[in-house]
């Protein structure tokens, strides 16, 4: 009988120590501590394998005496499950760059996934406490990872922690953006272009009868944009009016408005005389000189007449036409056709 | 006949011992009634239906949770202040002016020859009725007392016969009551109850799962002089069971740059998938180029689950697009604010170089992920659905772009508490004018998800 009470008694001893060893883990039995509040772990990157910054913030629920800080770097945030450091973290040469609140702290040791600070003890408050820590890499994989911060009333974070908290954090994907700016140039020409080159409107001047006592002009327009490094050159092409043989002299060099002379010139300006034409606007280009004087015309088949030394926004320019005859001048339909040609030099 | 049989083996016991035994029986039905009922005056009696209910059982020395919180006095956590409410019956009709709760850690009085007598009563360790400064409550059959009882503080019990420790106001085991003396019927129920405040509880003894008792003594005067109905009531300290459960913080986010890798999030918010080249985005036509006459946008995608009570806010950093050192495309805002490319957001104008991003609402690729109710785009951020213009003229949807972000982070939405699966849908702007240089211009735009729990 002795012998099957003693017998009975060792297993039931065996199954108490059996159960007082298991069951702590799983009904969360741990000591007691606070928790830190207002917690957060800001990264100044997310990107994987960053050198970045990390600084945590957060409070302590009730004061407790602080000598040292633990950041510990997780796959978890759980205390009591084993903390597996983020692949690719490497914290070992971090710097604390600052620290507010519970201040007094230099780093007592680092390794890859965890830092520890010291400082002599004091209670702490409930005011918001930050730690900025530079020359920290994030780690590797895009996910969240997990900073466990505890704090102790030792200096070396050795024994039970006081309070204790987690934070999260994660490593996503950057985006890389790519646009392509291709080479422009923009230019256009037309009788009139009253907005941009989708407004480009008439390709025909008609000048009615020409008399001698009489200055007959007309204007035309156009356009020139282009991001061209080394800048645009616009030239004119065409020759003189002309009916057959019979021409009208084109006027070198500039000259003011002749009336009952043999005349044909042109200018980029606004004119008084005749009240004629209009300064450019937009862009940073410029008028050739010979083409920029008010009131006075010149004109030379494949002059310059226009040019921009870089890259320029969408200017536009008024061509202004004047054409003089002398009461001799032959009579017959006088024509020609006036092309631009901008080239742009990237 | 099992009777028959017990009658002839007491007959066959020898006589001596039968007397003795009937001696014995007799001397017990003589003494036991006294020792144990104390009805010895025909003016007193056990009260009935008797007993004392504790707001706490936690020991005394307990004020917080196991989290370290503070417990409010008079809730079952906080072993320190407590109340303790007493019911009992009178047996007696009788006057009472007077009555003491006198707290041991033995019920039982040592002389029963008229009532309970107040002699030793070990004060349970830790136990401290002193800073009891009132009767919260007091009825009598349900309703309020005729002639309503008060705290006696002034009259001293320190010594014999009635053992309170200590001398008033600091009466660490005593609470004693009293008023005009006034007749109670029989049957009376009262209930008295003490403490529970901040300023005005009682502590239990400081020792887990200890019983200890109130001895109650009614007094027919309030003189504390001639004892009328008495009672003891149990009560104990116990263990409390500490219980931890732990939710992990959970900060949820990804970001894909490609409408292929937004997925349904399903029950459990799954994140953006990462094939492909979800990290890669062309802005321009489709073979990625841009036009100084027409708008190009494009989005990003994130998605974003936590369970933070103090919010969670999204974050861009990076750059404008550069192409080398020195050409860019100006961040949208730039001009109309010099010095800071904070401050409003400006809408998309084809012709104008322009960089610049929003969340939009109104895209159609999340299907319906899109982010949820407090979870909210920072203002000049918000209004990115719309039109993006045409050359002269500005279209409705409204960018921003802070060049800053580089260095410092800018917040592109952000939450006041948790949120649930919320997807985002980020659209960028890119424009440029006949004078932005030629060439690739790229950047990166890092998000970034702080939570604060």
């Amino acid at each position: 009988m002795k012998h099957k009470f003693n017998l009975l008694g060792l297993r039931l001893l065996v199954l108490s120590l059996l159960v007082a060893w298991t069951l702590p883990p799983f009904i969360g039995i741990s000591h007691a501590y606070a928790t830190l509040q207002s917690r957060s772990i800001y990264i100044l990157t997310s990107a994987g394998g960053a050198n970045t910054t990390h600084t945590f913030s957060f409070t302590f629920a009730v004061p407790v005496s602080v000598a040292s800080l633990q950041f510990e770097y997780c796959t978890d945030p759980i205390d009591g499950v084993t903390c597996v450091a983020p692949n690719g973290l490497d914290v070992s040469g971090a710097i604390l760059d600052s620290q507010t609140g519970q201040t007094g702290f230099s780093i007592l040791s680092e390794s890859s996934s965890t830092i520890i600070l010291t400082r002599p003890q004091a209670l702490s408050d409930t005011a918001l406490n930050t730690y900025q820590f530079s020359d920290a890499t994030n780690p590797s994989d895009i996910g969240p990872f997990f900073v466990r911060i505890s704090s102790y009333a030792s200096s070396d974070a050795s024994g039970a922690y006081d309070a204790f908290s987690s934070v999260a954090a994660n490593i996503s994907t950057g985006v890389n953006i790519n646009a392509e700016v291709p080479q422009i140039l923009y230019f256009c020409s037309a009788v009139t272009i009253p907005t941009d080159c989708s407004s480009a409107n008439g390709d025909f001047i008609d000048l009615s009868s020409l008399l001698s006592n009489t200055t007959r002009y007309s204007t035309s327009q156009f356009l020139v944009g282009t991001n061209a490094p080394n800048g645009y050159n616009v030239n004119v092409n065409g020759p003189t009016m002309s009916s057959g043989t019979d021409t009208i002299t084109a006027q070198t060099p500039p000259a003011i408005n002749k009336v009952g002379k043999s005349q044909f010139g042109i200018n980029l300006k606004a004119n008084l005389t005749p009240l004629v034409g209009a300064e450019m606007s937009g862009g940073s280009g410029n008028v050739i000189a010979t083409y920029a004087t008010s009131n006075k015309f010149a004109y030379t088949d494949g002059d310059v007449v226009a040019s921009g030394p870089g890259p320029s926004d969408i200017g536009k320019y008024t061509v202004s036409y004047i054409v003089n005859v002398p009461s001799t001048q032959p009579p017959g339909i006088y024509n020609t056709t006036i092309t631009y040609i901008c080239t742009a030099g990237f | 006949m099992r009777s028959k049989n017990k009658l002839n083996q007491i007959k066959s016991m020898p006589p001596r011992l039968i007397s003795l035994s009937m001696a014995f029986v007799l001397l017990f039905a003589l003494v036991v009634p006294v020792l144990l009922s104390g009805r010895a005056s025909a003016a007193s009696a056990q009260l009935q239906t008797r007993s004392v209910k504790l707001s706490s059982s936690a020991n005394g020395t307990i004020t917080t949770d196991i989290a370290g919180n503070a417990v409010t006095a008079g809730d079952g956590g906080n072993g320190q202040k407590t109340a303790e409410t007493f019911t009992f019956t009178s047996v007696t009709a009788q006057n009472i002016g007077s009555i003491i709760f006198k707290f041991c850690d033995d019920p039982i009085p040592l002389d029963a020859t008229s009532g309970p007598a107040d002699g030793t009563c070990n004060s349970p360790t830790g136990f401290n009725a002193a800073t009891v400064v009132s009767i919260i409550s007091q009825t009598e059959n349900g309703g309020a007392v005729g002639t309503p009882f008060t705290l006696d503080t002034s009259t001293v019990l320190s010594g014999a016969p009635y053992g309170c420790a200590g001398t008033s106001p600091a009466r660490t085991n005593c609470i004693v009551l009293s008023r005009t003396a006034t007749a109670a019927s029989a049957s009376t129920i009262w209930t008295f109850k003490f403490g529970g405040l901040t300023s005005d509880y009682i502590t239990n003894p400081s020792a887990d799962n200890s019983s200890f008792f109130a001895r109650i003594q009614t007094y027919t005067d309030n003189a504390y002089s001639t004892k009328g109905d008495y009672g003891s009531v149990a009560a104990s300290t116990a263990q409390q069971i500490d219980i931890t459960a732990k939710v992990k913080e959970v900060l949820n986010f990804s970001v894909a740059a490609n409408a292929s890798n937004v997925t349904a999030p399903g029950a459990s918010c799954s994140p953006l998938t990462t094939s492909g080249t979800s990290g890669a985005m062309t802005l321009g036509d489709t073979n990625g180029v841009l036009s100084f006459n027409t708008p190009y946008d494009a989005h990003s995608y994130f998605r974003l689950s936590s369970n933070t009570n103090g919010g969670v806010t999204v974050y861009y950093s990076g750059d404008t697009l550069r192409n080398g050192a020195t050409n860019s495309i100006a961040a949208i805002n730039s001009a109309s604010n010099p010095g800071s490319s904070m401050g409003t957001a400006a809408a998309s104008g084809p012709g104008t170089p322009q960089f610049g991003l929003g969340i939009d609402s109104s895209d159609a690729t999340p299907n319906g992920y899109s982010l949820n109710a407090g979870f909210t785009a920072t203002a000049q951020y918000g209004s990115a659905n719309g039109t993006l213009g045409t050359v002269g003229s500005p279209g409705s949807a409204l960018f921003a772009f802070d060049t800053g972000s580089k260095t410092t982070p800018v917040a592109i939405a952000s939450s006041a508490g948790p949120v649930g699966c919320s997807t985002g849908s980020v659209r960028y702007i890119g424009n440029i004018s006949t004078s932005t240089a030629a060439g690739i211009y790229t950047t990166t735009i890092t998000y970034i998800a702080t939570g604060v729990y």
